[in-house]
Order: structure tokens, then sequence, then C-alpha cells
């Protein structure tokens, strides 16, 4: 079990336009030189998970990405490839995908240890099992958790990549969490299911769950799959278009306006896992 | 593991007497420039650059681990996957690469490609565990790995660890090298006083890991650290602050004293700031130098995978019975004052430190302990 004190979300779906220079400029006057977009949004995020709070210098900083900083790679094979230029040198720091790791750590003073990780599917859950078991074992006392993709300007590449269909709507976003072992002042518990599932595991986890329990389901859940599963119990809908670490946004989400407890579920070719999200009662 | 030294029995001749197989690469630069470098490749085999081209790689060193532990499909059940690289975007940078003449619309499949891809086909490949991740820190990718690996190995998440380091000839990445200008035109000469960049190589490695009560080993990983210093995002403070931190961290969670360490595998890149805060950091933290050397002089910088591969070399050279003498050093650099192996060492058992820095202001450190068998 692991516990939530902070949040900060930043999500934004197709239709919308986000200007990170100016969500940026909003709440601090100064940029960070030699940052892309993706960094910008890996940082303003952060920022408003932690605005206010002072972190410990050795938080850990784990970021989690389902497609990594894809904006840069497309611009170093531009420079490479169609412009005959070499890359240039801030192009190919911040191809890294730590990089923005860095720039988040450099802006909130932090210098515990600093993870990029992804996954092509269940990026969240298999970070915060990490996370988890960690503080569990108490290699880590806080854990800033993130979640960062950002929406590419060709939509069908993105769609391509992602292996989805061409009719999804694509989002952006950066969310994070501040998670620690110790429960006094958190705003949630969290609990990360260890192994995939099948449909059937699925549906016997969630007959045994409480029927007060609201279910969420994930970006790659189908509809086929919510009619099996849901079954009469109340589903806690979240408005967001499809990216990769979304699922942070779901709990987040919950965490703000939700009640009791949550059973996020996500799929990934045919296998699902699940996330259970318990906020405190009053 | 896969290297420029060749098969193991070539590789411990390499490391037993100093010396290694540095082949030249030719660039044309996107300026058109002829360049001449250094490299250190694994073979000279025509290569198709496809998004599949590293799978024959990482089935053959995943293949031969496995047969080497006659690992069953119910050991790899239970086994977690680790892969660190600092080319991970290669599964999207290599089609992009080689398609820049096309729309991408046309070209892409419709098939998860990107970070995770590699993961996602050894796992299916060989039936490993639900747990896969992959890493990008840089130069620390692999090395991240091995620390986790071992975290979820105590955690009891997993039974097995597959720790994967891969690094391939990347143009994108030694083309990025050049314009950063890091490249040595010579050979690398870790700590000396004529030291000049960095030579690149390409190794993919892979490295089992388990608790002791599911298969034990008279190589126990003690402990490890990894710490990220916000000095700069393109290397270590070289006042070797943020260096001497993560070294600390991690024999205080191996519960050791500096003195307890046998020899000490040093990141060792042959650029002068890095070779300079590596020192520094040593300085702080031992009391007179300990036996130190690098590897990279043998493989190259092997960037992501210098994680595992370099650990793979060393535990290589200790169950020989020796530390390897450090290639290319000759000379003593004042500022530095500590040099680096001169000659073969023999040790037997003991504790063995490992560092490993990136770009990212990320660092790792780590002790394992050969037992008598």
């Amino acid at each position: 079990m692991i516990y939530v004190h902070q949040i900060g979300t930043l999500n934004c779906n197709e239709n919308e336009e986000f200007d990170v220079k100016a969500a940026w400029k909003a709440v601090l006057p100064k940029s960070i030189r030699r940052t892309d977009r993706y960094i910008q949004l890996s940082l303003l995020g952060a920022y408003r998970a932690v605005e206010g709070v002072k972190l410990p210098q050795d938080t850990a900083l784990y970021m989690a990405s389902g497609q990594g900083n894809l904006a840069v790679v497309k611009r170093l094979r531009d420079q490479l490839y169609i412009n005959q230029q070499p890359p240039k040198p801030v192009d190919f720091i911040n191809s890294l995908s730590n990089t923005a790791g860095f720039y988040v750590a450099q802006f909130l003073n932090i210098e515990g240890k600093n993870l990029n990780v992804s996954r092509l599917g269940f990026v969240v859950e298999t970070t915060l099992l990490l996370a988890q078991n960690d503080l569990s074992l108490k290699k880590e006392k806080m854990i800033l958790l993130g979640g960062v993709d950002e929406r590419q300007k060709s939509r069908s590449f993105t769609q391509r990549t992602l292996g989805i269909s061409d009719t999804t709507a694509l989002g952006e976003g950066s969310n994070w969490m501040l998670l620690s072992a110790e429960e006094e002042g958190s705003l949630a518990s969290i609990e990360v299911g260890k192994v995939f599932l099948n449909l059937e595991n699925l549906k016997e986890y969630i007959d045994s769950l409480d029927e007060t329990t609201k279910i969420a389901f994930g970006l790659r859940c189908e509809k086929a799959d919510i009619d099996v599963l849901l079954q009469g119990r109340k589903r806690f809908n979240v408005s967001c278009d499809f990216y990769e670490s979304a699922a942070i946004y779901y709990l987040t989400t919950f965490i703000v306006s939700g009640s009791g407890e949550l059973v996020f579920i996500d799929r990934y070719k045919e296998r699902y896992r699940v996330i259970k999200v318990k906020l405190p009662t009053a | 593991m896969l290297s420029a030294l060749g098969t193991k029995k070539e590789r411990l001749e390499h490391l037993s007497n100093a010396t290694y197989q540095c082949t030249k690469k030719e660039m044309t630069t996107v300026l058109g420039d002829k360049l001449t470098f250094n490299y250190y490749s694994i073979d000279d085999r025509e290569r198709n650059i496809t998004i599949e081209l590293p799978l024959d790689y990482l089935d053959e060193v995943v293949q031969k681990a496995i047969d080497k532990l006659q690992l069953t499909p119910a050991d790899l059940n239970r086994c977690g996957l680790f892969l660190g690289s600092a080319s991970i975007d290669l599964s999207l940078s290599l089609p992009l690469g080689e398609n820049y003449d096309t729309s991408d619309e046309k070209v892409m499949a419709c098939e998860r490609v990107g970070n995770g891809y590699y993961a996602d086909y050894l796992t299916k490949k060989f039936g490993l565990s639900d747990f896969s991740l992959t890493y990008n820190t840089a130069c620390t990718s692999s090395a991240n790995a091995v620390v986790d690996a071992a975290s979820m190995l105590e955690g009891g998440v997993i039974d097995y660890a597959l720790v994967i380091g891969f690094e391939l000839f990347s143009p994108i990445s030694f083309e990025g090298f050049i314009a950063m200008q890091l490249l040595s035109p010579e050979v690398l000469a870790p700590f000396d006083k004529n030291r000049s960049g960095i030579v690149l190589g390409e190794a993919v490695s892979a490295l089992f890991m388990s608790r002791d009560d599911v298969r034990a080993s008279h190589w126990i990983y003690r402990g490890g650290s990894s710490r990220c210093e916000t000095h700069s995002v393109t290397g270590a403070n070289s006042d070797g602050t943020g260096i001497a931190s993560v070294i600390e961290a991690a024999l205080d969670e191996a519960n050791i004293l500096a003195g307890d360490i046998q020899a000490l595998k040093a990141h060792g890149t042959s650029s002068a700031l890095n070779d300079l805060a590596e020192i520094n950091a040593m300085k702080q933290v031992f009391t007179s130098a300990p036996n130190f050397f690098s590897l990279k002089p043998y493989i190259g910088h092997t960037l992501g995978s210098c994680g595992s591969s370099e650990l793979l070399l060393l535990l290589e050279c200790v169950d020989d019975g020796f530390i390897p003498k450090t290639p290319g050093f000759s000379t003593v650099d004042t500022d530095l004052s500590w040099s680096p192996t001169t000659k073969k060492i023999r040790v037997d058992n003991g504790h063995f430190m490992l560092n490993y820095f990136g770009f990212g202001g990320n660092n790792t450190s780590l002790i394992i302990e050969k037992v008598p068998s």
C-alpha cells in the first residue's frame, strides 16, 4: 500500500490547444532555457503537484511515458535527413528521455533517484508497482511519480505508432503524484495489482469487491469489456482523450472529485491490470 | 554478451593481455565532411537498418544465458525484464530514419512501436513474467536496471530478473556526439594527462539475477544507489560532490566501508571533466587510491549498455582471478594525481564497486561481492 500526498494534473483533449509557455508564465515569470515543449509539459505538471511544498532533497523522481519525447526524435530525423544538417546539440541532449526528469529535479531542487521508464502498455501500473516496492522496502522515503505524453502534430503518425484506430481522439498530459509509505496526512491510498489478469480473472476480482466500489476503465478498454465487467456497478467517468500515461489523470481526478473506493482497469493486448484507490473517510 | 571483444575466451585473453580491437568508422556527416573515428563494433556484418535489426543480437545473448543457467520455462515465467539503453527510441528512429523521403503515414504500419518495443518482444519470445520496464537514463540506463531488478527481487515481486543492456550503432547518436565535440580522434586514455574524449562502442549483454532462496550464486549484489545531481544536464560537477554522494549511499546500503572495496570499476570515459569529477569524488570517499580501472578502452563507451556489459566483464575477469590493466593510460595528470591500474592485478574474492555516470545528472554506484565457492 502506498499513499498519495500531493497531486498535480495537466490534461488536454484533442479539441483543446494548450499553450504551455503561457501557462508557465502565468505561474512563474522565469523561463527555463534549452527546454522543449515535452520538457515544459513535464515541468508544469510537476510544479502543479508540489506547488508551495518544500520537498526533501532526497525525494526520488520516477517519470513514466508511453511515447517518450517523440517530437525531438522527429526533429532530429528532420535535421539529419531532410534538412541535411547536423543534430542541434540541444535536441540531441533533449532526445535522451531522462533530460526532462533532470530539469524537473533541478527546478524542484531534488537529487534523489531519477528514472525515466517506458513500456508499450501498462506503463503507469508498472511504474507504480516499482514505486510501491521501493517505498515498502524503504529504499525511498518519498517519490514524485509522473506520467508525461505529448500530442504530436501528425495525428495519423501518432495513432499508428500507438497502434490505435484512426478514429481515436488524441490527448496529452502531464500528471503527477507525490507518494510515500506514510498514511498520515495523505489524500488517498493506492494498491497496484502485481500481475496481469485475463477477462475471467478480472470478472472474479470485480465480483469480490464491495458493491459500492466504483469502476473506471482505461482508454484501451473496449466497450465489450465494459459491458461484461460493469454489471450494474457505478462507473466513474473521466473526460480524457488518448495518451498512454492517462491512467494517472484518472486516479488524480478520482482523488479530487470522487468518494469511497475506485478500481481502475486498464487493458493491453487482451490482458488487464488493476489499480485500487481508496479515499479516507471523513 | 556481444561486444568488440569477441567470444568469452577472446574477451578474457584481451582483458588479461590489455589488448582490444578497435576499428575505424568513416562517417560522411550531413555537411559532407568525411570523418574517421575509432569505434568498437560487435561485428562487421552488413546491416539492414530496420526496426528488427536488434532482434538477432538480443535473441543471441538471452538464449546463451538461458542455456548456460539451464533455466526452464517455469523459471522464465517468474522472471521480470529490465532493459536499459540510451537509444531505445531506435524502434522509432530506425523506421523514421530510413524512410525520410516518404511520408510517415505511408510507411508506418499500425503497430505499437516506441520505447518498450524490444522489452515486449523479449517477454513474448522467452515467456518471461508480466513485469518489464525499459530504462532510458542515458549512460546509467542498464546500471539503474540492475538497481531496480535487485529491489524487485528483494520485494518478492519476481523470483528472477533478466537485465539487458543494449546499444548498437546509431547514426543519430554518433552525429550527436560529433556535434557536441565529445568524440576523440585518438584512442581512449582514461585518467591520462593527454586524454582527449570518448570513443563509442556497441554491446549487448544479458544478466540473470535471482534471490538466493531461488538460486544461489557466488556473486552477490550487496547494494546500490542512484541519484541525480542537478549541476549540469551534460555532466557531473567536476568537484566530485555529486558522485561522492552516490558512492557513499551505495556503501551505506551495502553496509560496508570504503576500505572494504577490493577494486573499483570506474566509469572512466576519458573525457577531461568526467575523469576529473570521478577522481575528485573518489578522493572524498577513499583515504587512499583504491585499485581502480576503466573497461571502456576494451569495448568503448557503450552508453546505456555499459551498466550490465561492464558488470559482466568484471565478473568474468574476477572469476578468472584478476582485474585488468587500464589501456591507454601512461602519464599521470597532476590535476588528478591518482592513477588507474597499470598492470593486471590478481584478485579472488571480496567486494567490488562499479560506478556509472550519465547525461541528465544521473549517477549510479553498485557494490557486488564474490564469496568463496
